[in-house]
């Protein structure tokens, strides 16, 4: 059995002209929490739908758990649980739906909908299109849960969520689902989200994979240097940006930390601060310059 | 389980069915005391009876049909509709089995409320034929054998199922073609274009032989009646097969679909 539980090769989708996912190479680890990131549009429901098998790649494939995507998506749902679009059917409770979902699912669990609904305070004899969208959010949650996966795929959960609501749902997702060495994949652009929960992270931006790491090597990696001297270099392949203001320059770095400073240093230059950086930071960086694009390998 | 999500979805015109038949069920016993006052006054003209399967077999068409067009709105294209179709579709079950579940479900309520209609009808007509003593069959034609009732009621069954079916099918089959219940409307247009179609070429083209929507049962013109139609069986495998044809054309759209 292999340790990945997501897989992609390669893995492409256009719509006409509009190319949503080139080519992208994810690493999911068995038993991770893994962040995907991206702007709106980055491409990250398309590469979701696609493990789901509600969309076809156009290139390339994606397995989860070990199964290939379109061809064993019966296989796939069945250990997975997906959150996508967080609409269910409208004219059914939550006590319906949960009825409705159980026969689809052997490993279905009622004591855990039932413990899941009372510790996400869900009112469970309302119809769905009655519900606020946090409990929406919810109750597509709870069904996931309860189907006992393997795996679960979430997409943008926390979108549109107040924080208590938000820090309900990480909460479970952590304590009950993960702490059981089970894996998540979890969409948001919500990055301290992510941070406070995620071990992984991938950065999609442009249907491209800037970046795939363990978050704590991000963490560990990525400086930003202030420095002042002459003859400073601008590029390089630990340099992600370079810029220079008030005879300043400032350099964000996505390795190779103490090897540069001793090289500028060597070079007379003067190194006035050294930060360490937050996913927030190094997201922007890495999104905000559409032609930075660090070659995945530099960080795995 | 898919079976209560197919019961919410399908409740109210399902209802609807059911008033229609309890309706149908007055009708019949107010017809029954008035077939006893009939028979009292001595008619006793079993030919002339039998001209009472058309009207019965055309209306029972349009109203089942009605059914299976309003029918055809509800199930995946309608869950695809209301974006409910990637919960749905990520249930671990091929995206044919959704369809023929709904498919399967429908034609079932089809096929009860023409059976209830039809027991209803021949348990009317079966006590006027015994009250003109020729018990279980009727006199079709003058020269023709008399015809079992129960054959009689069988065909007619069988004929209106057919032409509900492709109702049905293609009001689903709409639905599913662009992913929303106003599908059905998009069915209602193509029938009427059919039924433009058919004028047109019967106007131009009389020689010119194209199917109708609804079988001929029966053969017969104003006046006369003539019997059964001939090739009933040929007749109904063809539009058995016609049936099946938009449900299969509807899996086929998406299996191959983006949801």
């Amino acid at each position: 059995m292999s340790d990945l539980a997501i897989e992609t090769h390669a893995l492409s989708k256009n719509f006409g002209t509009l190319v949503a996912l080139d080519r992208v190479n994810i690493h999911v680890e068995r038993g991770s929490i893994y962040g995907f990131l991206g702007r709106n549009g980055a491409g990250k429901t398309t590469a979701i739908r696609i493990m789901a098998g509600l969309s076809q790649a156009s290139g390339g494939g994606a397995r989860v758990l070990g199964f290939q995507a379109g061809r064993d998506s019966i296989a796939i749902l069945e250990r997975t649980g997906f959150v996508i679009d967080k609409v269910l059917l409208p004219y059914m409770t939550g006590r319906q739906l949960l009825r409705f979902n159980k026969g689809f699912f052997p490993a279905w669990s009622d004591a855990q909908a039932k413990r899941y609904a009372e510790a996400l305070e869900i009112p469970m004899d309302r119809k769905f299109k009655k519900l606020s969208h946090g409990n929406k959010t919810k109750l597509c949650l709870l069904l996931a849960l309860a189907q006992n996966p393997e795996l679960l795929i979430l997409d943008e959960p926390t979108a549109g969520l107040d924080p208590v609501v938000t820090d309900q749902l990480l909460r479970v997702l952590v304590e009950d689902f993960a702490n059981d060495g089970r894996t998540i994949l979890m969409s948001s652009h919500h990055l301290s989200e992510v941070e406070k929960i995620a071990d992984w992270v991938g950065i999609l931006d442009h249907g491209r994979l800037l970046l795939e790491a363990r978050l704590d090597d991000i963490r560990a990696s990525y400086r930003r240097i202030r420095v002042t001297g002459e003859r400073l270099p601008s590029t390089s392949p630990e340099i992600l940006t370079a810029s220079a203001s008030d005879g300043v320059t400032e350099y964000v770095l996505c390795a190779g930390e103490e090897k540069f400073t001793a090289d500028l240093r060597n070079n007379g230059a003067t190194i006035l601060e050294v930060l360490p950086m937050n996913l927030s930071e190094i997201f922007v960086e890495l999104v905000g310059k559409e032609n930075h694009h660090v070659p995945v390998e530099a960080m795995a | 389980m898919y079976l209560l999500k197919q019961w919410r979805e399908s409740r109210i015109i399902s209802t609807l069915a059911a008033l229609a038949l309890i309706l149908l069920l007055l009708l019949v016993l107010k017809g029954s005391v008035a077939i006893d006052t009939f028979h009292s006054h001595g008619n006793n003209d079993n030919q002339g009876f039998a001209f009472i399967f058309v009207p019965i077999f055309y209306v029972e068409a349009a109203l089942v049909a009605f059914w299976g067009w309003l029918a055809g709105g509800i199930g995946a294209g309608k869950n695809l509709g209301e974006d409910s179709g990637s919960f749905l579709f990520t249930r671990p079950r091929r995206r044919a089995w959704f369809l023929w579940s709904d498919w399967g479900y429908a034609m079932a309520q089809i096929a009860a409320i023409i059976l209830l209609m039809n027991i209803m009808i021949g348990f009317l007509i079966a006590h006027a034929l015994v009250l003109m003593h020729s018990p279980g069959v009727v006199q079709l034609t003058t020269q023709g054998q008399p015809v079992p009732l129960t054959f009689i009621m069988f065909t007619i069954s069988v004929g209106v199922l057919l032409f509900a079916g492709l109702i049905y099918g293609l009001s689903y089959f709409s639905t599913i073609l662009i992913k929303r219940t106003s599908g059905v409307m998009l069915a209602a247009g193509i029938l009427v274009a059919y039924l433009i179609l058919l004028g047109i070429l019967h106007h131009y083209y009389p020689a010119f032989h194209t199917p109708g929507l609804i079988m001929n049962v029966f053969n017969f013109d104003q006046h006369s009646m003539y019997g059964l139609s001939g090739n009933l069986a040929y007749n109904f495998a063809a539009r058995t097969v016609a049936m099946l044809a938009f449900p299969a054309a509807a899996q086929l759209i998406l299996d191959h679909s983006e949801i």
